[in-house]
């Protein structure tokens, strides 16, 4: 049977629905887990807060108005930075795919060294990279995750190259998930080709074909709980351009499957009265902060035509730095620009001469998710480690040696409106004196604020996903990743998210009644 | 798409949104863009923040009000950023952004930059050639995309190991 995809801004009065398993979120975990669910003939719903906007109306939108139909926030989310750490915007996608739609398709599988920790000091003992090999390629092979050949590479990215080669450092191609990607450079604004498979194109048609329905402007306000256990969600059916309440919204389910992502499955578990003293519920938030070097070269660059992001260097993994490539619209690039007026004129001139890499910090963190009392976003804090604050300064120092070694007349640095630094200003300029505060800082993965563990007193939910001491409810998303990785987690996240599901629809449900 | 509501921001506050972006995109000391162009920065500038939820709306109004109100102090100026002459509001806006409040003109400049550049006029200035957005070809996202799922790598759709 096929299932369909339900505007609950077009449907009148409640919505009152029935279910095996109900799914929170439509992102990479969420499709992972109702695809593979429907598939094992289960009877799923998905609810989406967001709209559902087709790819190719999204890839004909401008940048500011992708941001203003299909990101949370129209990007403006922040991390408020504590006792001297950066504050850091946090951008993610509110449309049905979530997040997945709004990134550059970066793929990585856990580093080795991550795995050790979580198998070692966290004993997850399933967690080495064998005993996650068979979840990893099936993603892998479903959201066709390949190479971004050398043809694609921008000369912003190239000219990155070329200086990395001159210092011996070593730069890897990028996997994503595209097929037939030609480069056009705007993956985070809406992919004008489909050649970005996020998951509304990937798993999401798989799932409805297989039967699950998906709602989306469907926000979920709490998870109904009876005798400890899971019983479905409540919450509101919305309309209009920022989402207002038009009805209510029930569904009742055997089980619950909540996947909103690093900032909002914390609020949910909270709001459904699950945090109890001491709980880690919206705990341990790391970011990996990222942070961007513009270098101006005399060539013109036009770093904007060939693949958003298509190489990276692990050679500081022991560092806790991954350098990636990324580029960002022109008109990011001139916000980023200090001054005003002629001279700030003067520099956006320049905006095709500027090549752009970015550092991406495994960080230790130490972040929390709070509840807003004046709206439904969540009020979100940030710490640095000290070997944070160290690893951040490393990352950007090392891009702009990079950038001069292959000839940049400036280098730009992420300090709040700081000049071009000719490679003589460089040398003399002291990172470490201007405070973490003044750094422009920005992520895309929120983690660990519902995190795995072994044992109930040190996470959120056990190694298979199930909220501790509570029947019937799981999460699968980026939330339950018990430390920051120091890669893109979209891979992470979807084999965690196919290994929990597996788990799931393995169990039979049609033995189980729904509670009243 | 849905329609949003018309003029998120007040009157005043479209005054204040034009002449900060008067003096930040001003290519001469004493000459603003053209009229046209600020209209249409404008427009669309209060469409974006229709669709913003309340506290991103708050957030970019707040980062507006320092703008508007503590980057003409800072230049010894008492009054709004629109009562001082396009070379005036840019010593403001240089002043504000070597201050301790420069986070807040960056959250402002962020959302105006963005509106302003995508204006076809404004992205030739800057060389931006916006190729991307030349280049939709929407029959091209199609359901023969798709991988079949299956576990373990099996080619058979739903199949099990």
């Amino acid at each position: 049977m096929k299932g369909a995809i339900v505007s609950g801004a077009a449907h009148q009065g409640d919505l009152e629905l029935d279910c095996d398993v109900v799914i929170v979120g439509s992102g990479a975990g969420g499709a992972t887990v109702a695809t593979e669910l429907a598939l094992a003939g289960k009877r799923v719903i998905v609810l989406e807060e967001g709209k559902q906007i087709p790819a190719p109306e999204h890839g004909a939108m401008r940048q500011s108005e992708s941001l203003r139909h299909v990101w949370r926030e129209g990007g403006m989310t922040a991390a408020l930075g504590l006792f001297g750490a950066p504050t850091i915007n946090v951008t993610m996608g509110r449309v049905l795919g979530g997040s997945s739609v709004v990134t550059g398709g970066v793929c990585f599988r856990v580093p080795d060294s991550v795995l050790r920790t979580w198998s070692r000091d966290m004993a997850l003992a399933d967690f080495t990279p064998e005993g996650l090999d068979r979840y990893y390629r099936h993603v892998e092979d479903a959201i066709h995750v390949e190479e971004v050949p050398a043809s694609l590479r921008s000369r912003s990215t190239e000219l990155f190259v070329e200086g990395a080669e001159k210092l011996g450092i070593p730069v890897h191609p990028m996997s994503r998930n595209t097929k037939d990607c030609n480069g056009c450079g705007r993956c985070n604004f809406g992919c004008p080709h489909g050649a970005k498979l996020s998951v509304d194109l990937s798993y999401l048609p798989r799932a409805v074909a297989a039967g699950a329905s998906l709602y989306t402007e469907c926000l979920v306000d709490r998870i109904t709980m009876k005798h400890g256990r899971a019983i479905g969600v409540e919450g509101r059916v919305m309309t209009g351009p920022i989402g207002t309440k038009k009805g209510r919204l029930r569904v009742r389910a055997k089980r619950v499957v909540v996947a909103c992502g690093g900032m909002h499955t914390p609020l949910l578990l909270r709001a459904s009265g699950l945090a109890h003293v001491g709980s880690h519920i919206g705990r341990n938030l790391t970011l990996h902060p990222g942070f961007r070097v513009y270098a101006r070269f005399e060539e013109k660059v036009r770093g904007w035509q060939g693949a958003l992001q298509s190489a990276y260097s692990d050679a500081f993994e022991h560092e806790g730095v991954t350098l990636t490539g990324l580029f960002v619209p022109a008109s990011v690039i001139a916000a980023t620009m200090p001054y005003a007026g002629p001279r700030h004129a003067k520099l956006t001139e320049q905006i095709d001469h500027i090549a752009m890499f970015g550092a991406l910090v495994h960080d230790d963190g130490g972040g929390s998710i709070h509840r807003n009392p004046f709206g439904r976003e969540p009020v979100a804090f940030y710490r640095c480690s000290e070997r944070d604050h160290a690893r951040i300064r490393f990352g950007i120092r090392k891009i702009a040696d990079i950038f001069l070694a292959a000839g940049a007349r400036e280098v730009f640095l992420p300090v709040l409106g700081s000049e071009g630094l000719t490679p003589d200003e460089f040398r003399h300029f002291d990172l470490d004196r201007i405070p973490s505060t003044r750094l422009e800082a920005a992520s895309q993965h929120p983690l660990g604020t519902c995190r795995m563990s072994k044992h109930a007193a040190d996470g959120v939910v056990d190694p298979w996903g199930r909220v501790w001491d509570t029947e019937g409810l799981y999460v699968a998303d980026g939330s339950i990743l018990p430390s920051s990785l120091g890669v893109n987690p979209q891979l992470t996240i979807m084999m965690a998210a196919t290994r929990i599901a597996w788990r799931l629809a393995d169990q039979d449900l049609s033995r189980e009644s729904l509670a009243a | 798409m849905a329609a949003a509501p018309k003029h998120a921001l007040s009157d005043s506050s479209r005054r204040d949104a034009q002449a900060f972006g008067e003096a930040l995109f001003a290519r001469t000391l004493d000459e603003a863009p053209p009229a046209e162009r600020m209209r249409w920065f404008v427009d669309d500038l209060d469409d974006f923040v229709a669709h913003l939820n309340l506290r991103a709306r708050w957030l970019f109004l707040f980062c507006l009000f320092a703008v508007t109100w503590v980057a003409p102090l800072l230049a010894g100026h008492l009054g709004r950023l629109r009562g001082l002459s396009v070379a005036g509001r840019i010593a403001a806006l240089e002043a504000l952004e070597q201050s301790p409040a420069s986070l807040a003109l960056f959250g402002a400049r962020a959302v105006v930059s963005l509106v302003y550049y995508e204006h076809p006029d404004a992205a030739a200035e800057i060389g931006w050639d916006r190729r991307c957005l030349a280049d939709v070809r929407p029959e091209r996202v199609a359901a023969s995309r798709l991988v079949p799922l299956g576990r373990s790598g099996s080619s058979a759709e739903g199949a099990r190991t």
